[in-house]
């Protein structure tokens, strides 16, 4: 018996309550003794039933035994327990893929790397998903290819004479779900302008990933975070109430501002976009947003 | 998760701390690991163990320190795989103190030591002053901690 | 602290407007090294500022623009700024309404370039 087998099994008999049944039965299951990582796992569970990292292992048994169906249940006890559970947004992304929901699968895993950035394997996994998955299973398979945008392609704007039914029509082309026209005329409206509000759900325009998707609902629950995030560290720094975060990243730049009380808009610019210009830019867009919010009376 | 005190005026400063720090597990205690106040823990003999470990730790970093002629060491942060702990004394008109909290990867210990800072000024400022505890005794141990874990458990 | 980290910091702290500079551990927000003027609390701005960065990270990530170069929160009373220096530091500084961002930015981002090579 390997050493940390025997360590932990040592451990176990002296203490038959302590936690140490999770590393056992993981260390158990990477061995290949399944059956014995189950009844480790199982027992410990027994004593421990609202134990998040337990449920962890256990999940990962079954998928190792094949049961999908039992993983994907002790995931979703893990991610009850403890919401924000690297391990078990992985794991439910693993599910989701071999059931073939793609996007669901993809969800989990941005999900996960909005918690940890630096997570590897969810940044390979999401690589492999994107390159792997079948189109069919993407939300932008009803367009051909060609007619995805990326971000930096320019896209003529929806018609601003046209009427809204119109404009949403031009929308969902871009696998954009259909939302108020607020930012109609300016470039990318609907791919690379969000209006949302503090509780992180979509009010206007709306967020296209690389490959087309409709990204907006992602995005608005992660910037609910940076806004949130953004007051509480000018707050402490005693800065005054902030006004906008700029992001230069690798593909895009992204400037986010608070329109009013209660409502957040990021703009997303490709990098080609000098940053002073893409602040120009959001800052009208603000205003956009801010005058359309006091329409409706928000 | 949920947060329960055995002194209310734990509660509020207790609360703030496990918004600002994201704390996943905190524990309130004096010195012999008598808990005060708890936020996270499931389970009363969870709560017990951490409660005692913690305690023996304070105890016994207290004891190298005065080997080396430190009066106390400051905060303790052991980093884990998946989570890391925090645990530092603070005194109190209600008398020492100790915390101890456990946090995952959504935060860090910047974050967990810079509002433990603000939680222990907090705990001094609602702390009753004219309440001290009388020293417990032995016998009244046994029956206090099962005082304070039905209370913290609501049993 | 280390004669590469300690030039860095110097460099940035000549920028007009600058309040304090330092190098802080991504992961734990903990300050590495230092140069802040009387009353900027190191502590805060190193842990604070890490969290925002991850925060705005997971969002660049989920949007797919990837990974953060550059980041700069600008407030009524001055203004955050922070360069990723991987794979596990983050140059940090802190500065008033007066700063000039842009020789800033070319500044944090050499520092965090050097560091990496």
């Amino acid at each position: 018996m390997a050493d940390d087998v025997r360590a932990l099994t040592a451990a176990l008999a002296r203490d038959p309550s302590s936690l140490a049944y999770a590393e056992l039965a993981e260390s158990l299951r990477r061995r290949g003794q399944r059956d014995e990582a189950l009844r480790v796992a199982l027992h410990g569970l027994a004593r421990h039933p609202q134990h998040a990292d337990g449920h962890d292992v256990l999940a990962r048994i079954y998928s190792d035994l094949g049961d999908l169906d039992r993983a994907q249940l002790a995931w979703s006890k893990v991610l009850e327990l403890a919401p924000e559970h690297p391990g078990a947004l992985k794991g439910v992304a693993f599910v989701r893929f071999r059931q073939g929901d793609a996007r669901a699968a993809t969800e989990a895993l941005e999900r996960a790397l909005a918690i940890d950035p630096d997570d590897e394997a969810a940044q390979r996994a999401l690589e492999t998903m994107r390159r792997d998955a079948p189109v069919a299973d993407l939300p932008t398979a009803e367009l051909p290819a060609a007619e995805l945008p990326t971000p930096g392609t320019p896209v003529p704007a929806p018609d601003a004479g046209a009427g809204p039914a119109a404009q949403a029509g031009a929308a969902r082309g871009a696998g954009v779900r259909a939302r108020p026209p607020v930012f109609s005329g300016f470039d990318r409206a609907t791919a690379d302008i969000l209006l949302l509000d503090e509780r992180g759900l979509v009010l206007a325009g709306g967020l296209a990933s690389p490959s087309g998707g409709d990204v907006s609902e992602l995005a608005a629950a992660g910037l609910a975070g940076v806004s949130g995030e953004a007051t509480r560290t000018a707050q402490h720094l005693a800065l005054g109430g902030w006004r906008t975060i700029v992001a230069e990243a690798e593909s895009a730049n992204l400037v986010v501002a608070p329109v009013g009380p209660g409502a957040l808009l990021l703009v997303r610019r490709d990098r080609s976009m000098p940053v002073g210009l893409a602040l120009r830019f959001a800052e009208r867009a603000r205003g956009t947003a801010s005058a359309w919010l006091e329409g409706q009376g928000a | 998760m949920t947060t329960t005190v055995v002194e209310p005026w734990a509660e509020q400063p207790l609360l703030r701390y496990v918004t600002e720090s994201s704390a996943r597990l905190v524990v309130l205690m004096t010195p012999a690991g008598q808990v005060l106040a708890q936020h996270g823990f499931a389970r009363a003999v969870d709560l017990m163990a951490a409660s005692a470990l913690g305690a023996a730790i304070m105890a016994a970093s207290g004891a190298l320190a005065q080997q080396i002629g430190e009066r106390t060491f400051g905060a303790l942060f052991h980093a884990g795989e998946r989570h890391g702990i925090h645990l530092a004394a603070c005194s109190t008109p209600r008398g020492a103190l100790i915390v101890l909290t456990v946090f995952g990867k959504e935060t860090s210990i910047g974050l967990v030591d810079l509002f433990y800072d603000e939680f222990a000024a907090a705990l001094r400022r609602a702390a009753p002053a004219d309440q001290l505890r009388e020293p417990v005794l032995a016998e009244d141990f046994e029956a206090d901690l099962n005082r304070s874990l039905a209370t913290l458990f609501q049993r | 602290m280390s004669e590469e980290l300690a030039r860095a910091l110097d460099r940035i702290s000549r920028v007009r407007g600058m309040r304090g500079s330092m190098w802080v551990s991504a992961d734990d927000g903990l300050p590495v090294a230092q140069l802040l003027m009387e009353g900027v609390p190191g502590r805060a701005v190193a842990a604070l500022a890490a969290s925002l960065v991850r925060k705005v990270s997971g969002s660049a990530g989920a949007v797919g623009a990837g990974r953060v170069r550059f980041v700069q929160m600008e407030a009524a009373g001055g203004t955050l700024l922070v360069a990723p220096a991987p794979p596990d530091l983050l140059v940090v500084a802190l500065a008033d309404g007066r700063v000039n961002v842009g020789l800033a930015r070319l500044e944090m981002m050499r520092a965090a370039a050097a560091l990496a090579r």
